[in-house]
């Protein structure tokens, strides 16, 4: 049986690069650390592989790993090495208007959610992109059901601020002037 | 039920989470509700195409660079295996003796000289990650590393953020030594790092640190079988030093390394 769960993980790590790639870009919010908490990971499941119980999503199992060297390991240097957070926002847009303009909701969308907190992104992420099941998504995070659905309803509310949806309690008001521009104003050079 | 709680059962019912029981008294509410009407409304406006979107960092995932370091890595920890192995089979029976003998020896070693060992950790526990590189060195012989290339600063970097050190060629280099791999293993839980070097005259020597918290203690040297080893421990990490050398030369090696960490 471990020699199976041995081979089962060897064969399944290449197939699941990007996205645990794109998970941990979304989690670290930059490009080379994503690259080495892949690297980590793929070290880490060969190492443990004896652990996997067979019959399980190996994806799942890949990601809790994933999550757990971000949380224990990578994140806290980053912390103490001074580097502190980057702004996953930008790092989620890639540079290159190339991009931007061929893609431009996709960047959007990409900007909106790297501006959510960690957590949030994260479960939006596991959710709404991999399509866990709230309870897969529990298991992932480590966390009760309740706390990912309170996740996607801050993440949902914020994104839905975005677009400037009112308060529904407050009042429509007519007339007033229209919400500040930020991006068509004359800009300091 | 607080809004926060509302708006999480709202949302699990926009996401189809619901048991049918659940999904039925949400139903209902919003034919009489014209405010959780409005609160579910608001969620939905935080819909976006979140598949589509983020399809687009899948296409930007350095997929073939990852391939190559994990078919790497892989490479060569089946070189270690096979190599290991070899000298297993060479050395079949000698080496369950050699390994008697260095644990006599290593038992004879903390018998004569065990206060100065011991009374590096009160908890008692750093003795024995040391006493199992001083094992695992046994298996070592020129031949292991023999057709390795050297590891990369890549490899060094990763073993590095599992220690949370930052580990860079420059940091670990010693004199006259040729730096030849460096891996990450695992005491009881505890991140070890491992990095071995090539002594021309001597054979094999490793340096490696463990990441468990223990006290800080200053340098001591001592002489295990035909091994001497020089260790420290120093802001919860324990190091130590081993090779086939004169105790001076490990004592030499170790004092540069201490500087550096």
């Amino acid at each position: 049986m471990k020699a199976i769960a041995r081979k089962e993980v060897s064969a399944g790590l290449a197939p699941n690069l990007a996205r645990l790639w794109r998970y941990a870009l979304v989690l670290s919010g930059a490009r080379d650390v994503a690259d080495d908490l892949v690297q980590a990971t793929c070290v880490r499941a060969l190492e443990r592989a004896e652990q996997f119980q067979l019959g399980t999503q190996l994806d799942r199992w890949l990601f809790s790993i994933l999550r757990s060297i971000w949380l224990n390991e990578l994140r806290s240097r980053r912390v103490r090495m001074g580097g502190g957070f980057v702004d996953a926002s930008e790092a989620l847009v890639f540079d290159g208007s190339h991009e931007i303009e061929t893609n431009i909701f996709a960047a959007q969308v990409l900007k909106e959610v790297g501006g959510l907190p960690e957590a949030q992104r994260e479960t939006v992420l596991l959710v709404y992109v991999e399509g866990l099941s709230y309870r897969e998504a529990a298991e992932v995070l480590s966390a009760p059901v309740g706390t990912v659905m309170s996740r996607l309803a801050a993440a949902r509310l914020t994104l839905a601020k975005l677009r400037g949806t009112p308060e529904p309690k407050l009042e429509r008001r007519q007339g007033e002037d229209g919400p500040k521009s930020i991006t068509q104003g004359p800009k300091d050079e | 039920m607080s809004e926060d709680d509302e708006d999480a059962r709202l949302v699990a019912y926009i996401d189809g989470e619901l048991d049918k029981d659940e999904r039925a008294a949400v139903e209902e509410r919003l034919t009489t509700d014209a405010d959780l009407r409005a609160r579910l409304m608001r969620l939905r406006e935080g819909e976006r195409p979140f598949v589509a979107a983020f399809e687009a960092l899948l296409e930007r995932a350095p997929v073939e660079r990852l391939q190559a370091s994990l078919a790497e890595h892989v490479a060569r920890q089946e070189r270690r295996r096979t190599s290991m192995r070899d000298s297993w089979t060479l050395r079949t029976g000698v080496l369950a003796a050699a390994a008697a003998i260095i644990l006599f020896c290593a038992g004879i070693a903390i018998g004569r000289y065990g206060p100065g060992w011991l009374a590096g950790g009160p908890e008692g526990g750093d003795e024995d990650w040391r006493q199992s590189v001083v094992e695992y060195a046994a298996f070592y012989t020129p031949e292991t590393f023999g057709s390795e290339p050297a590891s990369k600063p890549k490899d060094l970097a990763l073993v590095g953020a599992k220690l949370g050190l930052p580990l860079t060629p420059e940091r670990i280099a010693l004199a006259n030594l040729e730096f030849k791999d460096a891996q990450i293993l695992n005491f009881r839980g505890a991140p070890l790092g491992e990095l071995d070097y090539l002594d021309p005259a001597t054979g094999p020597v490793l340096f490696c640190i463990i990441r468990d918290s223990e006290p800080n203690a200053a340098m001591k040297t001592e002489t295990r079988g035909e091994f001497a080893v020089a260790s420290w421990a120093r802001d919860g990490r324990g190091y130590i030093v081993i090779g086939k050398l004169p105790v001076k030369q490990i004592a030499e090696l170790a004092n540069s390394l201490e500087q550096r960490f």
